[in-house]
């Protein structure tokens, strides 16, 4: 809301370069900016200076009314709660809304529709069924299923497991990785969980005031804990306890993948070592 | 241990569902204790939530606020003034435009007098420290702040039951803090009751008292430390370990002869150490 009294800076001076195939972790606590950012990220916000390019379309500030179609197909948003964004009277439909609307054919995109319903692991009797009748956790994948209808090349996800209960987040997660890797998507995760960013990430990107904070691989970022701290944020768990390990053993021990399996291995080789 | 809630024999039907949402729940919640609900999505626990102040009145069975019942519309005014609901999401929760006419709000509905109003307003707001924050309008809170709100107009109302609905699921690690250190103070200087329906395992783990729901009923009830030893139980109920007992079991797996899981980060470092 630029010249007006309610104009604030959202987002100041970031400059990110995301590569190809990468699964890329973006965090920080709520107004931290994340969410403008990667509103930017398919030109439903513009920038009121600085450039946003993806592969060859480029969205410069003050530019020209530009066609943003190329942009928004190429990048696909999983928004918060998508299941929110269901409106057709099938689930068929609703994953045709898309390609439809970027001029595919019926025949197309029914044929789309079958193919994506099945990626998200749901049977392709549920095509004809209203998506209203679904339990939550089918609708977000019908919503899912929508914006892999699109064929994005990047996915972009805003805290895609919210609401969800554990067994759940861990499924839709996996979903996603899967996609990535047998796709060869480049994936943006919003998420508020260090375990997520640890376990998928190949990159975490810290937002903190609008600004970029921190940006390196999770084994950069997990060093740095009072950094995080100031930004509201803290180390995954097993970084916790390890740290509490190192400090009442006086060993200096450390993760590199952070799971649970790498962490009970170091601690157990630690402690025949004091046995012997 | 007196009871404050008693819900007897509770069957639900959402209307023109064939399978009940509630099967013959039954279930004590006793004056002054912290209880969790957990389960999957489904599970039944919203449902339950939304039947102990009246907002959903059963099939079958009764649901008893002291000597209230919830199916009686003379006791419904007094069932809802001991019993409060916060919900998930923060920006649904506020109907003022500051907070104190959203705290006002709820007083003017049950007649409270001007000057009495006044004084509960800036007590409420005292308890979830929230006072600097009277004239503020909602878009310029946190979600974690909206909570406190939220929080502060069921206090004006002289509760004696708090009922979180998953209300700390839409917040981000601070937010969640806020609000759970805030309901906690409540718990334990007050005495007020509190029942949170939650997917946060540690949360779930600082209870009293943990109820497990699974399809509808009531699948296990009883202390933290027994119900999260239980993997099946809670495994087939959607549920993940707490961090600290998947690490004592991946411990055990690696060799490491603990005498049992334990709960928290700080029991399992000591555990260990004595075994070094």
């Amino acid at each position: 809301m630029q010249g007006t009294p309610f104009e604030r800076r959202a987002l100041h001076d970031i400059s990110l370069d995301i590569n190809d195939g990468t699964f890329l972790a973006l965090i920080g606590h709520t107004g931290s900016g994340k969410s403008t950012l990667i509103q930017h990220l398919n030109g439903l916000l513009k920038p009121s200076s600085g450039s946003i390019k993806m592969g060859s379309t480029v969205l410069e500030a003050g530019g020209k009314k530009q066609d943003l179609k190329p942009l928004r197909k190429k990048a696909g948003i999983v928004f918060q709660y998508p299941e929110h964004q269901l409106f057709e009277e099938t689930v068929e439909k609703d994953i045709m809304f898309g390609p439809r609307n970027f001029g595919v054919s019926e025949e197309k995109a029914k044929k789309t529709a079958a193919k994506v319903i099945e990626m998200v692991g749901l049977p392709q009797t549920v095509l004809e069924k209203s998506p209203f009748d679904l339990s939550g956790g089918q609708m977000r994948r019908v919503a899912i299923a929508g914006v892999l209808a699109m064929n994005p090349e990047v996915l972009i996800l805003d805290e895609p497991t919210a609401g969800l209960d554990p067994s759940g987040r861990v499924e839709i997660m996996e979903l996603f990785y899967n996609l990535h890797k047998s796709k060869s998507l480049t994936t943006i995760l919003v998420t508020h969980s260090m375990e997520d960013a640890s376990r998928y990430a190949d990159e975490i990107a810290v937002m903190h005031k609008g600004e970029l904070y921190l940006h390196g691989k999770p084994a950069d970022i997990f060093n740095q804990r009072e950094a995080l701290q100031q930004a509201g944020l803290d180390v995954p768990e097993t970084v916790q306890f390890l740290m509490r390990w190192n400090e009442r053993s006086g060993q200096n021990l450390s993760l590199s993948n952070f799971t649970i399996e790498e962490l009970a291995k170091q601690v157990s080789q630690s402690l025949k070592k004091r046995g012997s | 241990m007196k009871n404050i809630i008693t819900v007897k024999d509770v069957t639900f039907y959402y209307p023109g569902e064939e399978t009940p949402t509630l099967k013959g729940v039954t279930l004590d919640v006793h004056k002054g204790e912290w209880l969790s609900i957990v389960g999957h999505n489904g599970s039944g626990k919203s449902t339950l939530a939304k039947m102990l102040n009246g907002l959903l009145l059963p099939n079958e069975g009764t649901v008893y606020v002291s000597e209230y019942a919830t199916a009686r519309p003379e006791d419904i005014w007094e069932v809802r003034r001991q019993v409060g609901m916060v919900f998930q999401n923060p920006d649904n929760q506020f109907v003022g435009t500051s907070v104190q006419d959203d705290i006002a709000f709820g007083l003017e509905n049950f007649g409270v007098p001007r000057k009495e109003m006044i004084k509960r307003i800036s007590e409420s707001v005292e308890r979830v420290g929230m006072e600097a924050f009277l004239n503020q309008e909602p878009h310029q809170l946190s979600g974690g702040q909206k909570q406190r709100v939220a929080i502060a107009g069921i206090l004006a109302q002289k509760p004696s039951v708090i009922v979180l609905d998953e209300a700390t699921s839409m917040l981000d690690p601070i937010g969640r803090l806020e609000v759970i250190e805030t309901v906690r103070e409540l718990n334990r200087k007050e005495g007020i009751t509190v029942i949170s329906i939650t997917h946060d395992l540690e949360e779930a783990l600082s209870a009293d008292r943990v109820v497990v729901m699974k399809m509808g009923e009531k699948a296990a009830e009883g202390i933290p430390e027994v119900i999260f030893q239980q993997r099946e139980l809670l495994k087939s109920a959607g549920l993940d370990l707490p961090f600290s007992l998947k690490l004592s079991e991946a411990l055990r797996q690696e060799g490491v002869e603990l005498d049992k899981g334990y709960l928290t980060q700080e029991a399992l470092v000591n555990a260990l150490w004595k075994l070094a």
